[in-house]
C-alpha cells in the first residue's frame, strides 16, 4: 500500500529525504503541466517545475496542512512560472518572409492547439493541460485545483467543445458556420 | 471520427507527455534545497533532543560543519563532471570562495585594459509589425587608478561621443564631437577602485555584493566560442533583493590563457548569445521603438597601447567648453516623485522606497500611445523622465538620501501599507543641514519631528 501524501510530507519533515523523492516523482508530472499553462516551453516548465519543489523543499515545515500538499505545490508551480513567464521573449523572431499560415507559433505547439488552448480561462486551461499533458485523473486534478472530480469532468467537456472550434476540422467549421452554428475563429 | 475525439488526439498528440522525473537529478541540481531539508529537520526536532544539543554543542556545530563541507565538495565534484576541466587551477574540488583564489587575468590586479561592449537592442517597426536585432558598439578603455574613456560609436559606424571619467578627481568631460562642445561634470557614482571587473571575482569566490545585489549560484555550463577563440563558461545568478530581478552574467575565461575574455549579460535569462546574433540586420532608419535585450562584452586587451593623455580632463582645442553643476533631488521633488510611485501602485506603498513601482508594469504602458496610457501612468512617466532627462539615472529617492541626509539615517517603514493614514510616519531622515530629523506621512506630508515620534528608536 504506497503512503499517503500527508505520511510522506511528515515524514520529509523529520528530514527523510526519500519520502520527499517520492512526493517528487508522485507529483512532477502534475507540477510541470501547471507550469507549462503559463510558459508553454516545456524544458522551461520543467525548469519551473524543478525550482518549485526546490521552493517546496525548504519550506516544507511552513504547511499546515500536509494533506493538501498537492495543492500547495500547485500555488508554488503557479508563482514560479510566473516570474520565469516575465522574462521570456515577448516578441516573435525577425523573419524573412512572414507566413500568416505558418503553424508554428511556440516551441512544440502549433499555433491552433495553443489559440485553443489561449481561449480558456486559467483553471479551464490547467484542467486540460494536467488531463492532456499530465495525464492525470479527474481524482488528481479535483486535488491540485480544488474542485471535485464532477465539476473536473464538466469543465473538461466545455473547455473541449470551446476547443473544437478552434481544432475542428475546416470542412466541418464551415458546415457548422452555414448552418448557423459557431465555426472556427478566424 | 467525432469531432470530440479529434480534439482528443491533437491535444495529445501536441502536448506531447511529461518526461520521467529524475530525482537524484534534482538533487544534483538543488544541492542546498535537498541540505536544508535534512538540516532544518535536525534543528526543528524535540525539546529533549535540543537539550542532548546544547549539552555537546561543539559535536553538533562540528557535525554540521562537516555536512555542509560534504555537499560543496558535492557541488564542485559536479560542476567539474560538468566541465570536465580544472581551468582555473584551483587547488582541490570544492566551489567554495578559495576555489577562485588565484589571480584571474582581466579581474584582479588590472592596471590598464581595453574592451568592446556590444548592445544588441530590439528594434520594431514604426507599425509595429516586424521586428528584428541591431548592434551598437561601444568601446572602453581603463587605467589604474580609477580612469575610463567611453567612445561611443553611432548606428552608422561613427564615433559620436567620448565620456572621460576620472574617480579620483571626481569629474567627468563629455566631448560631443559633431558639436564640438564639451562639458565639465561631477562624477555621480564611484566605480569600484580595484578595477572595472573586480566584483566578478567576489561574485565567483562568493563574497557580498554591493548594496541589494548577492549571488545565487555559480555554475560553468560548458565551453563556448567568443571573437573565434576558445572559452570556458562562468555562470552567475545575481539576485537583487531590492529590485526582486534576477541577472544571468556568464563570464568567458580563455582555455589556454585562463582570461578573461567577456561577459554576456541578457535582460531575459533565456536569450543567447548565437540566438540573437541570428536575427541581426543592418540599421533601418525607419523604426518606431528600441528595447535593450543583452549586452556583450569581449576583445578585451590587457595590455593595449594607450597613452596617459588619452585620459585627460583638458578639453580639446576648437572645443567650446562648459562647465555643469551636478543634478540632484529636492525634498520636494522627492515627495513628489514618490506620491506618483504610489499613486501608480494602487495606493500602496512598495517593499523599497529605492525600487518604488513595477518597473514592467510601467514598460508595459510606456509602450502605450500616450493617450492611451492611464492617469497614474502618465504622471509616473512624467516624473521618471523628469530625472532622466536631468541625468539621473539611479531612483530619485537614492538621490536625495545620497546627496541631503546623513549617512545611514534614512529609513523607510511602510512597505505595503497605503497612502493616506497622516499620522503614521512612514519613512525619517536626518538632513546634512542643520541635522534636522525629518518625518514623511502616510498622506505624505514631510514636516520635523523628534526621536520620541518615531515607531522604533534609530539606535535599532
Amino acid at each position: 500500500m504506497p503512503k499517503s501524501d500527508e505520511e510522506l510530507v511528515n515524514a520529509a519533515c523529520q528530514g527523510d529525504l526519500a519520502s520527499f523523492g517520492l512526493l517528487y516523482e508522485r507529483h512532477y508530472r502534475m507540477a510541470v503541466g501547471v507550469a507549462r499553462c503559463q510558459l508553454w516551453d516545456l524544458h522551461l516548465s520543467e525548469d519551473a517545475a524543478q525550482e518549485a519543489f526546490a521552493t517546496a523543499c525548504q519550506t516544507l515545515r511552513t504547511l499546515q496542512n500536509p494533506a493538501r500538499f498537492p495543492e500547495w505545490l500547485g500555488t508554488i508551480c503557479r508563482r514560479t512560472a510566473t516570474r520565469l513567464a516575465k522574462g521570456q521573449s515577448k516578441y516573435e523572431p525577425f523573419t524573412e518572409v512572414h507566413d500568416e499560415t505558418s503553424d508554428t507559433v511556440l516551441p512544440g505547439l502549433r499555433r491552433d492547439v495553443h489559440d485553443a488552448l489561449s481561449s480558456l480561462d486559467a483553471t479551464a486551461r490547467e484542467i486540460v493541460m494536467l488531463h492532456y499533458f499530465s495525464r492525470l485523473t479527474y481524482e488528481e486534478i479535483a486535488e491540485v485545483v480544488q474542485l471535485s472530480p464532477q465539476a473536473i469532468q464538466g469543465r473538461l467537456q466545455r473547455a473541449r467543445a470551446k476547443m473544437a472550434e478552434f481544432l475542428e476540422p475546416e470542412e466541418a467549421s464551415l458546415r457548422r458556420t452555414s448552418a448557423g452554428q459557431p465555426g472556427k475563429k478566424p | 471520427m467525432t469531432h470530440e475525439s479529434e480534439t482528443d488526439r491533437l491535444l495529445q498528440a501536441e502536448l506531447g507527455s511529461v518526461p520521467t522525473p529524475d530525482f537524484s537529478e534534482w538533487c544534483q541540481k538543488y544541492p542546498d534545497a535537498a541540505a536544508g531539508l535534512q538540516d532544518s529537520s535536525r534543528r526543528a526536532s524535540g525539546n529533549a533532543e535540543r537539550a542532548r544539543d546544547l549539552q555537546k554543542g561543539t559535536e553538533v556545530t562540528t557535525g554540521r560543519k562537516k555536512f555542509m563541507s560534504r555537499m560543496r565538495w558535492a557541488i564542485a565534484a559536479i560542476l567539474m563532471l560538468i566541465t570536465g576541466v580544472s581551468w582555473l587551477n584551483f587547488g582541490g574540488v570544492s566551489l567554495d570562495p578559495k576555489a577562485f583564489a588565484d589571480e584571474i587575468p582581466g579581474i584582479d590586479q588590472v592596471r590598464q585594459m581595453t574592451w568592446t561592449v556590444t548592445f544588441y537592442i530590439r528594434v520594431s517597426s514604426r507599425d509595429g509589425k516586424s521586428s528584428w536585432v541591431e548592434k551598437e558598439d561601444r568601446l572602453f578603455a581603463y587605467r589604474h587608478p580609477g580612469q575610463y574613456r567611453e567612445t561611443r560609436i553611432d548606428r552608422s559606424g561613427k564615433v559620436y561621443k567620448v565620456v572621460i571619467s576620472d574617480h579620483n578627481a571626481g569629474r567627468i568631460l563629455e566631448l560631443q564631437l559633431k558639436d564640438r562642445k564639451a562639458a565639465i561634470k561631477v562624477l555621480d557614482h564611484q566605480q569600484d577602485p580595484r578595477g572595472p571587473f573586480a566584483w566578478y571575482g567576489d561574485a565567483l569566490r562568493g563574497r557580498d555584493l554591493p548594496g541589494s545585489m548577492r549571488v545565487k549560484s555559480v555554475s560553468m555550463p560548458g565551453p563556448t566560442t567568443i571573437d573565434g577563440a576558445d572559452v570556458n563558461v562562468a555562470r552567475v545568478i545575481v539576485l537583487d533583493s531590492e529590485v526582486g530581478k534576477r541577472t544571468r552574467l556568464d563570464m568567458y575565461f580563455d582555455s589556454k590563457t585562463k582570461q578573461l575574455a567577456g561577459t554576456w549579460t541578457p535582460n531575459s535569462e533565456t536569450d543567447e548569445l548565437e540566438q540573437l546574433e541570428k536575427q541581426v540586420r543592418p540599421p533601418q532608419d525607419d523604426w518606431g521603438s528600441m528595447e535593450p535585450l543583452a549586452a556583450l562584452i569581449h576583445n578585451i586587451q590587457l595590455k593595449p597601447a594607450i597613452e596617459a593623455g588619452e585620459f585627460s580632463l583638458n578639453a580639446p582645442e576648437g572645443y567650446a567648453l562648459e562647465t555643469i553643476a551636478p543634478p540632484t533631488v529636492t525634498e520636494d521633488e522627492m515627495l513628489e516623485y514618490v506620491r506618483a510611485a504610489v499613486a501608480f501602485n494602487d495606493q500602496a506603498f512598495p517593499d523599497s522606497l529605492f525600487s518604488a513601482f513595477d518597473s514592467d508594469k510601467l514598460n508595459t504602458e510606456w509602450a502605450k500611445k500616450e493617450e492611451d496610457r492611464s492617469a497614474v501612468a502618465s504622471a509616473l512617466i512624467r516624473q521618471v523622465d523628469k530625472f532622466r532627462m536631468r541625468e539621473i539615472y539611479q531612483s530619485p529617492v537614492q538621490r536625495f538620501v545620497t546627496d541631503n541626509t546623513v549617512p545611514d539615517s534614512f529609513q523607510f517603514a511602510a512597505s505595503g501599507a497605503t497612502v493616506g493614514k497622516a499620522d503614521q510616519i512612514i519613512c525619517w531622515y536626518r538632513l546634512k543641514h542643520g541635522k534636522v530629523l525629518r518625518g514623511v506621512f502616510g498622506d505624505l506630508r514631510v514636516r520635523d519631528i523628534s526621536e520620541s515620534e518615531l515607531p522604533f528608536s534609530i539606535t535599532k
